[in-house]
């Protein structure tokens, strides 16, 4: 592991201080993927290089564009929830960032909409996953490490 | 007194706008800008007491406006509020003469312990 606290603790401990959300990690659990519609991506390019993606369900992103812009979360328009989406994927890969190599840079996020997502970067694998149950659904925070790739 | 609020995130500037109210800081002007460069322009056009700049941004960062703001001699204070806190960074901003170094997730009770000298 790249980092001492687990990507799930970093999540958890991210969106229940600025969302207010009470929220768990959940350890076994079945997730149909049709309904995780959305999904939000931060890259971590230095010594150590990978990725944060979040990816969770239209009334999950919905209810935090709702909770920080104190919007109505049905009718609010889909920038205001990609924004959400990708400002909590940024908040858990800064929080990542802040324990690996000072030399490392975040790339801007990035929002990939639709269903059965799956969401890589190249040469990647996932090294961590956690699934957090929140108010208005489940959400699944993964991190991938990209390595090197070696020709023979 | 004048407050601006950089960041490229709309959910953020409001999500700061939010914790300024709750940390008790009413009755302020606030303006927005969601990039250095934006920001920098309307600082020129106006110059606001208090600069609340996020790190990552596209155009312009908010080191590099903080930066800026310092070589042009801007009399305002610029508070980084950003994920990313690395030792470097937060010296990085103190070097530039940052008021404060704030990290996301923040609390109101953050806001108001950095601001409360100023504002309060």
């Amino acid at each position: 592991m790249i980092t001492t606290e687990s990507i799930g603790g970093i999540a958890e401990r991210v969106l229940t201080t600025f969302m207010g959300w009470e929220m768990q990690i959940v350890e076994s659990v079945e997730l149909d993927p049709t309904n995780m519609t959305i999904a939000g991506s931060v890259q971590i390019d230095g010594p150590w290089s990978g990725a944060v993606v979040l990816n969770c369900s239209e009334p999950v992103a919905r209810h935090a564009a709702a909770q920080i812009g104190s919007v109505d979360p049905v009718t609010e328009h889909h920038h205001t929830v990609d924004d959400a989406v990708s400002e909590l994927a940024n908040m858990i890969a800064g929080n990542l960032k802040a324990s690996l190599s000072e030399t490392s840079s975040l790339s801007l996020p990035t929002i990939a909409t639709g269903s059965n997502l799956c969401v890589r970067i190249a040469d990647s694998i996932t090294i961590d996953q956690a699934v957090l149950q929140c108010p208005k659904g489940l959400l699944t925070v993964t991190l991938l490490e990209r390595r090197a790739v070696v020709d023979v | 007194m004048k407050l601006l609020i950089v960041d490229d995130s709309r959910a953020m500037r409001m999500i700061v706008q939010r914790t300024l109210r709750q940390a008790g800081f009413r009755g302020h002007t606030v303006v927005e800008a969601s990039n250095g460069k934006e920001a920098l322009d309307a600082i020129e056009e106006g110059v606001p007491d208090i600069v609340l700049t996020d790190w990552n941004m596209p155009e312009m960062t908010g080191i590099e406006l903080l930066e800026a703001v310092k070589q042009k001699g801007i009399a305002t204070k610029v508070g980084v509020v950003t994920s990313q806190a690395t030792p470097e960074m937060q010296q990085r901003a103190a070097d530039a003469g940052a008021l404060f170094f704030l990290t996301k997730p923040f609390t109101a009770d953050d806001f108001k312990a950095v601001l409360d000298p100023v504002l309060g």
